[in-house]
């Protein structure tokens, strides 16, 4: 079982697996966006006195923010370009 | 039951001879690691860039939309009356600082683009009519034990914070208005700073007991400064010297930074210089005088700033090789402060670099304030989510900052 983990767990990840990542994370970026801007919840987050709450909300939005702005598009490009040379004996998904 | 292989679109392209090259293992990694790191380093850089550009160039859809979002944050507000529902002192002073900057940047724009004044000047006169509104002076009565306004011609010291953003304001009205409304308060508001510029023991003004700020001086001295381009009237026993002391005086003499805020009674500097301070009072400046406000920006830039894979950041303190950062020991008045890095500064320093036409620099700072700002596009209306109403104002005025001064 436990060979069986490590083994799935080294795999490259599967193309479509890193699309759906991409368009939950794209997903939430913008709902989280709207829902700020909405309900102004970064309006004073630098502020002094600010509640632990706000301040790691803040935190898990500019996380995901860098994730999506940062990581995805290189992610992306770099699963596609593995996709596309793909030696012709490999395992295809 | 066997596997059925499905064709990849992607491998027909790599069929060749070509795409057998790309199947060496270490080259196809190489690439793969080349794809990484150079996209890692562009994606972002180009993308937050974006809308840097069109600022830069003065896209005037980009304005307006903009410019929506803060009139809409004076319009919406009533006066703040007596009542019960009276705005505490944290929250009146953080409204007076949002409709001052408001004012600033719509004023700006106003003469950046004259055809535009009647969309924007009858906002502008009811951020005024709110900064005077006296509810709203509470928190600068409570500093004092006085009011600023009815005190004006028998105060003798004090009320820098409130008096010289409220006479920048002004006096940029008259700028853009020539017959202005409030050109007596102007008047008055402008001999009773440089009364108390003059009289002072160390020529400056407190913005509260105990203590004076560099930057509210640097109110002070453009609003007078642009008072006598306005009005005709002279100043220069009270500006010449103010004037001298963003210089050098007030300048920490090993990294050339303004000091954060200065003890009136011995005209000697409460905590370190620092990037907020010294960004600020260059952005100010900018608006009616270019030596010192250029040199204190390329101090700040130069000592304070850097950037990494294209986003720009600027350090709150100054660091000499073998200083400590423990010396510095936070004033009352701390400015928000994240990891060391100073929101604030990148905010004023990109007034500055736009205003000096520092395009490197605007588009370093920019990218950031793209990533940390959070810009959002509602209805016809395009705001910074992070940072509120005086966020939204200060970057207005910000981005807008034209290269000739206003």
């Amino acid at each position: 079982m436990i060979t069986r983990f490590l083994r799935l767990a080294s795999a490259p990840p599967r193309f479509r697996f890193i699309l759906t990542v991409a368009a939950i994370a794209l997903g939430l970026h913008l709902a989280g966006l709207y829902v700020l801007a909405l309900t102004g919840g970064l309006d004073l987050f630098l502020a002094s006195g600010t509640s632990i709450g706000i301040l790691c909300l803040a935190t898990v939005f500019y996380g995901l923010r860098l994730f999506v702005f940062v990581v995805l598009p290189s992610w992306l490009a770099v699963s596609l370009w593995l996709r596309a040379t793909r030696p012709p004996h490999a395992h295809l998904d | 039951m066997p596997r059925r292989r499905k064709r990849s679109r992607f491998r027909s392209g790599f069929g060749s001879s070509v795409g057998l090259v790309f199947q060496i293992p270490w080259l196809r990694y190489s690439v793969a690691a080349g794809l990484l790191f150079s996209l890692s380093w562009m994606v972002p850089r180009w993308w937050c860039a974006r809308d840097g550009h069109r600022w830069y160039r003065g896209d005037h859809a980009l304005i307006a939309a903009h410019a929506r979002t803060v009139v809409a944050g004076i319009t919406s507000e009533s006066p703040p009356s007596r009542s019960g529902s009276a705005p505490d002192r944290a929250e009146s002073e953080l409204r007076f600082d949002t409709y001052h900057w408001s004012a600033v940047a719509l004023l700006q724009l106003c003469l950046a683009h004259p055809e535009l004044r009647a969309q924007w000047l009858p906002a502008v006169e009811q951020a005024i009519e709110l900064m005077c509104a006296e509810p709203l002076r509470e928190f600068d009565t409570a500093r004092w034990g006085e009011d600023a306004l009815t005190t004006l011609e028998s105060g003798e010291r004090g009320h820098a914070h409130f008096l010289g953003g409220l006479n920048l304001v002004l006096s940029l009205h008259r700028r853009v208005d020539p017959q202005s409304r409030f050109a007596p308060l102007n008047d008055r508001i402008s001999f009773a700073l440089a009364r108390r510029l003059v009289t002072s023991r160390h020529g400056m003004i407190e913005s509260s007991r105990g203590v004076a700020y560099p930057v509210d001086n640097a109110s002070v001295l453009v609003s007078l400064l642009l008072h006598q381009r306005v009005a005709g009237a002279s100043h220069a026993t009270a500006v010449g010297p103010l004037l001298a002391r963003f210089r050098q005086a007030w300048r920490d003499s090993h990294s050339g930074l303004l000091h954060h805020a200065l003890n009136p009674d011995d005209g000697q500097p409460i905590g370190v210089a620092r990037a907020s301070a010294s960004a600020r009072a260059a952005f100010l400046l900018s608006f009616a005088e270019r030596e010192v406000a250029r040199d204190l920006y390329q101090t700040t830039r130069d000592r304070c700033a850097d950037a990494f894979i294209g986003f720009g950041y600027v350090k709150e303190y100054y660091v000499r090789a073998g200083g400590h950062r423990a010396d510095m020991l936070p004033t009352p008045d701390d400015q928000a402060v994240v990891l060391g890095l100073s929101p604030s500064a990148l905010g004023f320093g990109l007034g500055a670099a736009r205003r000096f036409n520092d395009s490197r620099h605007f588009f370093q700072l920019y990218r950031t304030a793209h990533l940390a700002g959070l810009p959002i596009r509602r209805a016809d209306k395009r705001a910074f989510v992070a940072g509120g109403a005086l966020a939204n104002a200060v970057l207005l005025a910000a981005l807008t900052a034209a290269p000739e001064s206003p």
